[in-house]
């Protein structure tokens, strides 16, 4: 079966996440660092360098290794947006904020990845060393009951969290 | 509610970046809009395969992928020869194939030539399909269009060759055809 995407689309799918970011921490500037933005436009040029690379040695370059740069590139990416919902709930203690970036931004983006990965590996039978699908699954699977959980019982994560406060005074 | 105005230092910054980000998601996009086009050209698997036909012995018959050469072809001159089944074409696609049987070209001592016929016949049906006159009366033929060969079919190709009672051995002709897919 032919492959109905190449792997330059994982180089396309982080750049647009990198610009996504980009005009997110613009819009949110004052809980990220100035510079931020500016660093997430540049990492997005760096993907478009790395498209035009591709193209000029397309012949040259096999499309095992095309797929695994590509790869790499994309999981920076989603590194960066995971990093970011991280520093919201950690750094500047944002948990509304962190809980809405993780909902629309880091699960989304992360789920999408997985489903085009997955679906890549599976028409071109590029070997993973870890189950990317089942891990994604699980993954999913937990954040479905975590939210299913906190949707029928909003008091359970203030409670949890009082109850941390409390064990740290004992 | 109260709305806040977005500062106009900040709304410039993002104007900025958004027109960046709209351009270079845009050049990205081409750039693999053109790998895509260029990057998947594959090679197509072939309905129609030629076969030696019983006669491939006598008539020389040699098949190099597309292309079938009957390289021993003779006629005795004011006579008449049939090579019955020199070779033949059969349909390995997925369904039925309709082509064309295309007179290329005719060449060579054809001023000696009476005229040359090519029959076809199904293997499968026993039956007749069609005949098509490659040079008769000093003139090339017609072409024969929208041949339907149903899948796992044979055809054979049966040649009749005349040759004026003027032709001498060392005169020959060389005949090209072409069998054109789709039709």
């Amino acid at each position: 079966m032919a492959p109905t995407i190449l792997p330059e689309f994982f180089l396309l799918l982080g750049t647009d996440l990198f610009l996504l970011l980009s005009l997110l921490t613009c819009l949110l500037d004052s809980r990220f660092p100035k510079a931020l933005p500016y660093i997430f436009q540049v990492a997005a040029v760096m993907g478009f360098g790395h498209l035009l690379v591709s193209k000029e040695f397309l012949a040259i370059f096999s499309e095992y290794m095309r797929f695994w740069y590509c790869f790499f590139y994309l999981l920076v990416a989603l590194i960066n947006i995971i990093a970011l919902n991280v520093y919201l709930a950690t750094s500047q203690k944002m948990w509304i904020l962190a809980k809405a970036w993780a909902g629309t931004v880091t699960f989304p983006s992360v789920m999408i990845s997985v489903f085009f990965i997955s679906n890549y590996g599976y028409v071109s039978s590029v070997e993973f060393p870890f189950l990317l699908l089942q891990v994604g699954l699980v993954l999913a699977a937990i954040m479905i009951g975590v939210s299913a959980a906190l949707f029928l019982n909003p008091d359970l994560l203030p409670r949890f969290r009082r109850k941390k406060e409390v064990n740290q005074w004992k | 509610m109260e709305i806040k105005k977005m500062p106009f230092r900040k709304s410039m910054k993002f104007l900025t970046l958004l027109l960046t980000s709209m351009l270079i998601a845009t050049a990205s996009a081409t750039i693999y809009n053109y790998m895509f086009q260029t990057g998947t050209i594959g090679v197509e698997g072939m309905n129609l395969e030629w076969r030696l036909g019983a006669d491939n012995a006598t008539a020389g018959t040699q098949i190099a992928g597309v292309t079938a050469s009957l390289t021993t072809l003779k006629g005795p001159p004011n006579g008449t020869r049939v090579y019955t089944d020199p070779v033949r074409l059969k349909n390995i696609g997925s369904g039925a194939v309709t082509f064309d049987l295309l007179i290329d070209s005719v060449s060579g001592d054809t001023s000696y030539m009476d005229s040359i016929v090519v029959r076809l016949y199904s293997l499968n049906a026993s039956a007749y399909i069609q005949n098509m006159t490659v040079w008769s009366s000093g003139a090339k033929g017609s072409d024969l269009t929208v041949l339907n060969i149903p899948l796992n079919h044979v055809w054979r190709f049966e040649w009749e060759i005349k040759w004026k009672s003027t032709a001498l051995i060392s005169h020959s002709v060389i005949v090209n055809l072409k069998v054109k897919v789709p039709a």
